[in-house]
């Protein structure tokens, strides 16, 4: 069998990205929802290619392997919730639908190069396709100047972030004279891990990821961005890029760079703690839900360092766990955002007064989401925050774990208040009662409410793949 | 000899037209300022025997980025009088972190000078030629596609509110 046979889910989701683009050049006046289930039907295929390609490398600078593969369906399953979610979002949705769809799946492919990348460009580039289309849909709504001051930093910082990151690489290519990560590693053995151009070149990538994962202090653009993209936008951006950026940390870090890893450890520790306390500090005062979202996943972000900072197999598989129970959990958060967008236009947390009234199973949904978020049992957040927690104690970063603790409580604190509008609170008068939900919105939120209920209570078959699939990333 | 000569001119020219287009009031004259630093670091890759990143530089920077940054000055007006001045408060912010990075950089450089003698081709353009077709196929044609996102991206996000 040809080694072009491993490229396959990413070639059948390049088709379906072309089918996107041009559905409507040959069938003008094709319905919204045809062209939503073609690429939901895509999304499918690709995820059923992806478990069924076998594992090999493709010429040293492309991998098959589990690992890959649980990104990529984390990352499939995210666009699938997002197109159910965008669906129905055209009350303020004025751009054409099929360039959206066709945005959304490039960045999807760009996430598949990440997630299987071996090579310093592929990695790179997958990471430029994976980003772009996120900033253009970020100014996707006309209408709306903040979408377009958001678009506008988004692209300016990921260009900057891009920059630096780029530099980081060509130090590192500098001081091993090699790109390919396997190869890279073997050098750094062979006693190149001293170089200061190396550890330069570390401190540059460590920036630009920071960029990409939104850690302190490199997140001022995160804010902005997830408030003024449409929502939906903002639902695959929090959820798939970060995922994305996850990823490729622990491909370069993990199989690149493993020899330098007290350097990157200790750094990345020190900007968990930061992004921790930062994020959930900063969240407190928010009064627009996108914005305090927004915040309060800057401060998961931090939670989800600490995976890398513990590393050992335990580490990374509790943070594949972590980017599992998040999706769920911030998916289910912001598909009542959107609901109650669609409603009544306001994505302030006033908007939320007594919502226990008005639709209890919006308020419900919400109330379990961000108790998920604050890590509370018996839901999916809590088991991830367990387990992440617990490889870090194991490894000995007792200071950080203590700190994590207490963040968590902080952010119960404004998870609670707005749990407080919507179930104490009293509709303001004469609130006009809630239309219902569209089925592609209502769709997403039995799937999003089953996995945070499901990882929950029954973590052990999730745990087990994580487990399996960050193996092999050890030799 | 002439090497080293050719070396500081360029870099003097770099810098210096470099200066001039972040610190020039006339947005015309910052764009034209780039198109001269951008031929300056052309001219340092010869001097290094990349000939053909010289002329992509010349043909991409020059040649299309620079001459879309000039119709964009024209068309949109104000460009002897730009809205936003050129600096704000934070610029000796700015000027210290240049003046660090460079520190930073020339320090690393001094103490580890890159000794890795890098192979100088006869022919890069067909050495460059046979790599972008052989190890980094994926990631050429992995462009192909962001480039037509950028571009689609980019009529839709500026063709405005559709009717």
């Amino acid at each position: 069998m040809s080694q072009w046979m491993l490229l396959l889910p990413e070639c059948v989701l390049t088709i379906f990205l072309g089918v996107a683009l041009t559905a409507d050049l040959v069938l003008p006046a094709l319905p919204r929802r045809v062209l939503a289930l073609l690429v939901l039907l895509g999304l499918a295929v690709t995820a059923a290619c992806v478990w069924w390609t076998p594992a090999g490398e493709f010429g040293g600078v492309f991998l098959n392997d589990g690992f890959g593969r649980f990104a990529k369906t984390i990352v499939l399953a995210a666009a699938a919730l997002v197109v159910l979610c965008a669906w129905d979002f055209d009350l303020v949705w004025l751009r054409p639908w099929n360039e959206f769809l066709f945005l959304l799946l490039a960045s999807v492919l760009g996430m598949f190069f990440i997630a299987s990348g071996r090579e310093l460009v592929l990695l790179y580039v997958g990471l430029e396709l994976a980003t772009f289309p996120i900033v253009l849909l970020t100014a996707y709504q006309p209408a709306d100047p903040k979408s377009a001051e958001g678009g506008l930093k988004f692209l300016i910082l990921a260009a900057l972030a891009s920059a630096v990151l780029l530099f980081g690489l060509s130090l590192i290519y500098a001081a091993t004279g090699t790109t390919q990560l396997t190869v890279l590693s073997e050098r750094l053995h062979q006693g190149a891990a001293s170089s200061p151009l190396l550890l330069m070149g570390l401190l540059f990538l460590l920036a630009g990821l920071g960029f990409k994962i939104v850690l302190a202090p490199f997140h001022t653009w995160a804010p902005d961005a997830y408030e003024g993209a449409p929502t939906p936008v903002t639902v695959f951006m929090s959820v798939a890029s970060k995922t994305a950026g996850f990823v490729l940390a622990v491909r370069i870090l993990s199989v690149g760079l493993p020899a330098v890893r007290g350097t990157w450890g200790a750094v990345l520790a020190v900007l968990a703690a930061v992004t921790m306390t930062l994020g959930n500090l900063a969240a407190i005062p928010q009064q627009n839900i996108k914005r305090l979202l927004a915040y309060s996943s800057i401060a998961q972000a931090g939670y989800m360092v600490m995976g890398l900072v513990a590393f050992k197999p335990l580490g990374l598989s509790a943070l594949l766990y972590y980017l599992a129970a998040y999706l769920f959990t911030n998916v289910a958060a912001f598909a009542v955002v959107i609901a109650l967008e669609r409603a009544t236009g306001s994505v302030e947390i006033e908007a939320y007064y007594g919502l226990a009234e008005r639709s209890p199973r919006l308020a419900l949904l919400m109330l379990l989401a961000l108790l998920s978020l604050a890590g509370i049992p018996p839901l999916a957040g809590f088991t991830a925050k367990f387990y992440l927690f617990a490889a870090v104690y194991g490894q000995g970063y007792i200071w950080l774990v203590v700190l994590a603790v207490l963040n968590s409580a902080l952010s119960l604190y404004y998870y609670l208040r707005v749990i407080r509008a919507i179930y104490i609170h009293q509709p303001e008068e004469n609130t006009p009662p809630l239309p219902s939900t569209p089925w592609p919105l209502s769709l997403v939120m039995a799937v999003t409410l089953l996995g945070i209920l499901l990882l929950g209570v029954y973590p052990g078959p999730i745990v087990e793949a994580a487990r399996v699939v960050v193996g092999p990333l050890w030799f | 000899m002439s090497t080293i000569i050719g070396f500081y001119l360029l870099s003097a020219l770099a810098f210096v037209s470099g200066l001039v287009v972040v610190t020039t009031r006339n947005l015309l004259h910052a764009v034209l300022a780039l198109a001269v630093s951008s031929l300056a670091v052309a001219g340092l890759m010869l001097t290094l025997a990349a000939e053909f990143l010289a002329l992509v530089l010349i043909l991409v920077y020059i040649g299309a980025v620079v001459v879309i940054g000039v119709f964009a000055v024209m068309l949109t007006g104000h460009f002897d009088q730009p809205l936003v001045p050129a600096s704000n408060e934070l610029k000796p912010l700015g000027a210290a972190t240049a003046l660090a990075f460079f520190l930073l950089i020339s320090g690393v450089l001094l103490i580890q000078p890159p000794a890795r003698e890098l192979p100088l081709f006869e022919m890069t353009v067909e050495q460059i030629g046979r790599l972008l077709l052989t190890e980094f196929v994926l990631p050429f044609e992995l462009v192909s596609v962001l480039l037509l996102a950028a571009m689609v991206g980019a009529i839709v996000v500026s063709k405005g509110k559709e009717d």
